[in-house]
């Protein structure tokens, strides 16, 4: 019995012994390499500060804005509440902060004191959790742009449902300065098109401008439609 | 001591070398085949297009969402199946064509400010359902001339 149990601890030291020695030499593998090879290693650290010279190039280029409806005017400092319910301080210098209004393809420097409640704002600066030292502000409009199938039309009001891909209805007024095309399903192309030719079940990818006044409603003026008849998808 | 514990010793070395043996064999052929799985990575992409194939998508690799520019264009570029109908849409422009290869790289003209633009896949095969994908691109023009 005594020798059975010698062997066994025979055998198990020396597996034990065995485990040891290969993660010594496991781990004593890159110092060996590093000692070796000098002239590599400074390969790397050249390449090293390649690549953070390159990504701080990067991120100075990919400069990131946020945007939201003015919540709350205090001073020199607004809150704005962005599409994801988010709410953002912007703090504002009075002599740094540039402020402009957009107006068609132009723009036109204001006043803090012109920013009202409600306003839509596009904010550029450096951004430190929820807040934003502005270097940049533009007032803007919001627009909202997506699909939905139609499911009633309205002939008599020129309105269409339409339901979306969240599930989320629409009311869409089709106004008479809403410019309306449609695909043709042969050619592919964009042609100019009215109310007459919207049917159940096709779909309409449309833009509407979202201002603070019908943030919760579901009833929008139509800026633009574009028609994809239901026949596309069954031809 | 024994003649046996001589022989029970002698052979506890014996079988301990070949445990040892064995174990060293067996690490060096588990890291043969991690290597081997590094170096299959290029097999890797092939199996997955034949995936992506069959499932509609929609990839956008430039603009990023958010991103801020100073000029009134953009080259929107990224892959979605082969001839699908992409529509792109913002407040300004409209894009329909037929995706004929996977990529795809169009000039889209952006309005001062916010451009909200909506990418749509309507697959070629119609019993597979649209993707879509929205971004935000901001052509802020920040030249101190006030027009």
């Amino acid at each position: 019995m005594k020798n059975k149990i010698i062997l066994f601890l025979i055998i198990i030291q020396f597996s034990l012994l065995t485990n040891l020695a290969l993660a010594q030499n496991e781990e004593s593998t890159p110092s060996a390499e590093t000692g070796s090879d000098k002239v590599s290693t400074k390969t790397i650290e050249n390449f090293k500060e390649k690549i953070a010279s390159k990504v701080a190039e990067l991120t100075k280029k990919e400069q990131k804005a946020l945007a939201g409806f003015v919540s709350k005017i205090e001073d020199s400092q607004l809150t704005i509440k962005s599409d994801e319910q988010q709410n953002y301080q912007i703090k504002i210098d009075n002599i740094l902060t540039k402020i402009y209004q957009i107006a068609g393809n132009g723009k036109k420097e204001i006043k803090l004191d012109q920013l009202a409640k409600d306003d839509y704002l596009i904010v550029n600066g450096p951004i430190n959790d929820n807040t934003i030292s502005a270097n940049y502000i533009f007032v803007d409009e919001k627009y909202i742009v997506n699909v939905g199938r139609v499911t009633e039309i309205d002939k008599d009001n020129y309105s269409v449902k339409l339901l979306t891909a969240d599930k989320e209805t629409i009311n869409l007024d089709i106004e008479t300065s809403t410019k309306q095309s449609i695909l043709n399903i042969k050619t592919l192309q964009l042609e100019r098109t009215g109310f007459s030719k919207i049917k159940e079940g096709d779909l309409i990818h449309f833009i509407i401008k979202k201002d603070s006044s019908a943030k919760n409603g579901t009833r929008f003026s139509a800026v633009k439609i574009l028609i994809i008849p239901q026949e596309y998808f069954i031809k | 001591m024994k003649k046996e514990s001589v022989v029970a010793i002698v052979f506890g070395i014996l079988l301990g070398l070949m445990v040892a043996f064995f174990v060293i064999f067996q690490s060096k052929q588990q890291q043969l085949s991690k290597t081997k799985l590094i170096n299959n990575q290029t097999k890797g992409p092939t199996s997955k297009v034949q995936i992506a194939v069959a499932t509609p998508f929609l990839e956008v690799s430039f603009p990023s969402d958010r991103l801020v520019l100073d000029t009134d264009s953009i080259i929107i570029k990224g892959k979605a199946n082969e001839n699908s109908l992409i529509v792109i849409q913002s407040p300004i422009k409209e894009l329909v064509f037929k995706n004929e290869s996977t990529d795809f790289e169009k000039d889209f003209p952006l309005a001062l400010g916010e451009n909200v633009i909506e990418l749509t896949n309507y697959p070629e095969d119609k019993n597979i359902s649209s993707v879509h994908k929205q971004l935000r691109v901001y052509y802020l023009d920040t030249k101190d001339t006030t027009e």
